[in-house]
């Protein structure tokens, strides 16, 4: 420890002021000068961008929609919108991790656990009245800026709001309630990991209400043929997107909250001085790049699913989307997308140098860089290649002969199953780093022992479910003729490969081949899931393509099959096996680091980015199919514009919450003085 | 997700790993290279090899950008993901600027003009005064109008003999008028195709009228490339506008008989999960 530390903690614990009180001090006057300047500049953003809308638009009656000082109505709708669902997307996301990290504290009885989940709730605390206020500024601004709109759909929703009002009410009293009394239930750890349990629950409830909203603007439910409201607010809220879209969402956010407290973690490591410090802030970013992963692996499918919902409710919808006006943003989105898995894996490829006999393992990486970023390079090839005019005449047609392929949803399948279980591989590597002398398998307890059998019911019950299903659905059931049953009865047999391909591998675990049977099953996901699906999708998009759903779902299943088996093989393999050495936290390059802030701005955009797309894809409707916006902002703004509007919120967002965390950090300052 | 039990010193530097190279920055710009030359030269001919060009289709110059990034992104990651191979890495570029016991003056000197002038040229090239016709970013599918989306081919309804009997229609139909540029079976080799500019599309490709509902078609065939908004390249299509010339239900037979002869089937419109 360096003598200057020294002296810090002496004063720290004297109440002295400090040295670093002046560098605070003059770091809050750089926040509040840099948040000032990010708000003055989105303002004049929003001017920019969304016209110069000095003018009255004299089609466009004012009671039914007015300028913000001359600005952009949409515009700053957009703004305000997007940031509150960014706060709120950290205040529902984290406390799910936190809840957990405090459970394993409690349960294993370290203090560690709960330093860190009580870290986390300050963070998501000090954000909480930030997110209600850019709520109700929303609310004023979407009442102010667009009366007749508002006066319908709240109209609607009414019945619904009050519950909302109720349900905001609880999840302050209790996140407040779980954050101030963190002390106090010390000694009753089971109440107040039920409290952060109840905090999960009401948070759910508002994703839930607050996505039937945007959902229900999507795929309005309750209404007649004429466009007029006849149903009530439960058919409202029941919306067909509802359950797509909060599915999406809950995911997101857990995403979203990992690689947030990911790069808070990381700035605090790169400005910590003690070795404490680092090690804590290094473990924190560790557990915040992993859930960040855990809840991106199956955003891809959810956003799957969410799509394929989308084209249920509009085949226009659904085709702008992926072929029509916001197929680029998609492209852009793969790019992120396929950044967020590089840049993870590279933190734990990184993060191996802190785990001793890790470099045994170092040979293997290169070959899952090339695979990693393979898959990327394919996910993100256009179908339509931005083309020369001399290039056009050279291929001869606009779709590339060889390229062209790339660009189908079934390659993006494949190649972003290929990417999951790349990843699942980094963390199995990762896992078994420092381990060694295996204990023979035999030699376990009975609970490690029936781990894998367990895990093989479990792989067995959900691919036979599917396969059953599949052999018993009609063809009628999705118009198609009766000869496309043998699409069905292909796939379903292929779930019956990969059942015995489970049984396989819990029996050859079971006999002491742990290794050889991980191997076999994970080769079965990556022949099955990514190869023979994959190029089957296509056969299916030509001759029964409603059936893509099915298949689509039958990859995901063999694939977390896959993540399941092979998860507990491994768990029972390494149990007890001889450690060459602890993680040495805090020993980590600095690069790392930034890979970790990085992951944080990346999801900051793909969150604003998809935002746009799900709110652009009505078009010119407030409510899709039955109020048209008539206004003079009603057109699609383009991806220019939706870049520098994301970008600006995107640093709006960064600039924000940096001053809370760092409010935040002067209340745990406080703390440990006490 | 073990809690942290041991703090190492932050400066300590990593044993290094068995596989690093004093020459890793070299044999990672080779690697880049040789992957740029198999691009460049090796996958058009590969293309023809497998059978989906007649001649090597050249790889555009935006496919060249984003796997060239790829692999300079995934380069970087490796190089970077251990600590003495990233100084290794590191090492010879610096050495190659600030200058080092084992550089050549003049490779450094050499290195110290290239570099400006690679800049230069590259301002140069990108800021220069050009003739040309810009690169297009295209949209595949733009949106179809609105009249035309709830739209459904009236001939699926009829019965089964009705509707082979539109089908046979539909082919004579398409036969007439669409095969000289289309091609007998659909696959864009129709005999007026090579005058084209552009090549009409392969309704085989699953990613072209297997992709859409079957009202797209309709729009397409009947309002031709004039009703293409700028963002679908109506420049680049030599579709004509159909609507003067065949009626409604000719238009929806020949779709009839375009799915039926390219082995493939119009998008279902789908059911909700609920």
């Amino acid at each position: 420890m360096s003598p200057s530390i020294s002296r810090d903690g002496v004063r720290t614990a004297l109440q002295l002021p400090s040295a670093g009180s002046n560098r605070r001090g003059r770091g809050a006057i750089a926040a509040c000068l840099g948040l000032a300047a990010v708000v003055a500049s989105g303002w004049l953003l929003g001017a920019q961008e969304l016209g110069a809308l000095q003018q009255a638009d004299p089609l466009t009656r004012v009671d039914d929609v007015r300028t913000f000082f001359g600005l952009s109505p949409r515009g700053v709708i957009w703004i305000v919108v997007q940031l509150h669902l960014l706060f709120a997307a950290f205040v529902v996301g984290v406390p799910w991790f936190t809840v957990a990290v405090e459970i394993i504290g409690w349960r294993k009885g370290d203090e560690r656990y709960d330093r860190l989940a009580r870290e986390f709730t300050r963070l998501f605390a000090a954000t909480f009245a930030i997110t209600a206020g850019l709520g109700g500024l929303f609310t004023f601004t979407l009442f102010g800026l667009y009366p007749k709109f508002s006066n319908y759909f709240f109209g609607i929703f009414g019945p619904i709001l009050y519950v909302y009002g109720a349900i905001f009410l609880i999840e302050t009293a209790v996140l407040y309630l779980y954050y101030q009394a963190w002390d106090r239930l010390q000694r009753r750890k089971g109440l107040h990991v039920s409290l952060g349990v109840s905090l999960v629950i009401v948070g759910t409830g508002i994703v839930f209400i607050g996505s039937s909203m945007s959902s229900f603007m999507m795929s309005p439910a309750g209404i007649d043929e004429t466009g007029a409201f006849v149903g009530t607010a439960w058919d409202a809220f029941t919306n067909p997107l509802l359950i797509p879209i909060v599915v999406h969402r809950l995911l997101g956010n857990l995403t979203f909250g990992g690689f947030v407290v990911g790069a808070y973690a990381a700035v605090r490591f790169l400005t910590s001085r003690t070795d404490e410090d680092r090690a804590h802030y290094d473990w924190m970013g560790y557990v915040g790049n992993f859930v960040g992963l855990m809840g991106l692996i199956p955003l891809p499918f959810a956003g799957y699913y969410l799509g394929r919902e989308v084209y249920g409710v509009s085949p226009v919808m659904g085709n702008n989307m992926m072929g029509g006006d916001f197929s680029w943003a998609f492209i852009i989105q793969a790019m992120l997308v396929g950044l967020l898995f590089i840049l993870g894996n590279y933190y734990l490829w990184s993060g191996m140098r802190r785990i001793p006999g890790a470099e045994r393992y170092q040979k293997y990486i290169k070959y899952y860089i090339v695979v990693l970023v393979g898959c990327v390079a394919v996910w993100l090839t256009p179908r339509n290649l931005p083309l020369s005019p001399a290039e056009e005449l050279a291929i001869g047609g606009q779709v590339h002969p060889l390229l062209g392929v790339l660009g189908l949803m079934s390659t993006k399948n494949a190649v972003i199953n290929l990417i999951i279980l790349t990843t699942f591989l980094s963390f199995l590597l990762y896992r078994r780093a420092n381990k060694a002398d295996l204990v023979p398998f035999r030699d376990h307890g009975l609970g490690t022992r029936s781990l894998v059998p367990l895990a093989g019911v479990l792989c067995l019950a959900i691919l036979g479910w599917y396969a059953t299903r599949l052999l018993a659905l009609d063809p009628a059931a999705l118009d198609l003729t009766p000869e496309k049953v043998f699409y069905f009865r292909f796939t379903a047999g292929l779930l019956f490969v990969a059942m015995a391909g489970v049984v396989t591998a819990v029996g050859l675990t079971l006999r002491g081949r742990g290794h050889l049977a991980q191997g076999m099953y994970f080769t079965v996901a990556v022949v099955e899931a990514v190869a023979v699906l994959g190029v089957f999708g296509f056969i299916v998009t030509t001759a029964a393509n409603p059936f893509l759903r099915q298949l689509a779902a039958a990859q995901w299943l063999i694939l977390m099959s896959a993540l399941i088996l092979i998860s507990a093989i491994d768990l029972a393999l390494f149990r007890n096996a001889r450690s060459i050495g602890g993680i040495r936290w805090g020993d980590i390059a600095a690069r790392s680091q930034y890979a970790l802030i990085a992951l944080c701005v990346i999801i900051i955009m793909t969150m604003g980015m998809m935002a746009y797309v799900r709110s652009g894809l009505r078009e010119d409707w407030h409510i899709y199919g039955v109020m048209r916006d008539t206004s003079r902002w009603a057109f699609t703004p383009s991806i220019a514009v939706m870049t520098r509007m994301v970008g600006g919120i995107t640093i709006a967002f960064l600039a924000a919450i940096s001053f809370l965390f760092w409010l935040a950090n002067l209340g745990g300052h406080r703390e440990r003085v006490e | 997700m073990d809690g942290p039990r041991a703090v190492g010193d932050p400066g300590r530097a990593a044993p290094p790993s068995a596989g690093s190279e004093p020459r890793v920055f070299l044999w990672t710009l080779v690697t880049l290279l040789a992957f740029y030359l198999a691009l460049r030269f090796g996958l058009p001919r590969a293309g023809v090899w497998m059978g989906v060009s007649e001649v090597p289709a050249p790889i555009p110059v935006f496919a060249l950008w984003i796997y060239m990034l790829c692999a300079t992104v995934g380069a970087l990651v490796w190089a970077s993901s251990d600590d003495r191979r990233w100084r290794l890495f590191l090492g010879a570029p610096v050495r190659l600027l600030v200058g080092g016991p084992h550089v050549d003056r003049r490779v450094r000197t050499g290195v110290l003009v290239a570099v400006p002038l690679l800049a230069g040229w590259a301002v140069w090239q990108r800021v220069m005064p050009s003739t040309d016709v810009p690169t297009v970013v295209r949209l595949q599918h733009p949106t179809q109008p609105e009249e035309y989306a709830p739209l459904e081919n009236p001939v699926r309804a009829l019965s089964d003999d009705a509707r082979e009997a539109a089908e046979r229609e539909g082919l004579v139909l398409y036969q007439t008028n669409c095969r000289p540029c289309h091609g007998t079976t659909g696959g864009g080799d129709g005999p007026l195709a090579r005058g084209l500019r552009l090549q009409p599309i392969d309704f085989a490709d699953a990613g072209t009228i297997a992709s859409v509902i079957e009202s797209y078609p309709f729009w397409r065939i009947r309002t031709g490339h004039a009703a293409l908004p700028d963002i679908a390249t109506p420049w680049n299509s030599a579709m004509p506008s159909w609507e003067t010339e065949l009626s409604d239900d000719e238009i929806w037979r020949i779709i009839l008989a375009e799915y039926a002869l390219s082995g493939t089937e119009p998008r279902v419109p789908e059911r909700l999960d609920r």
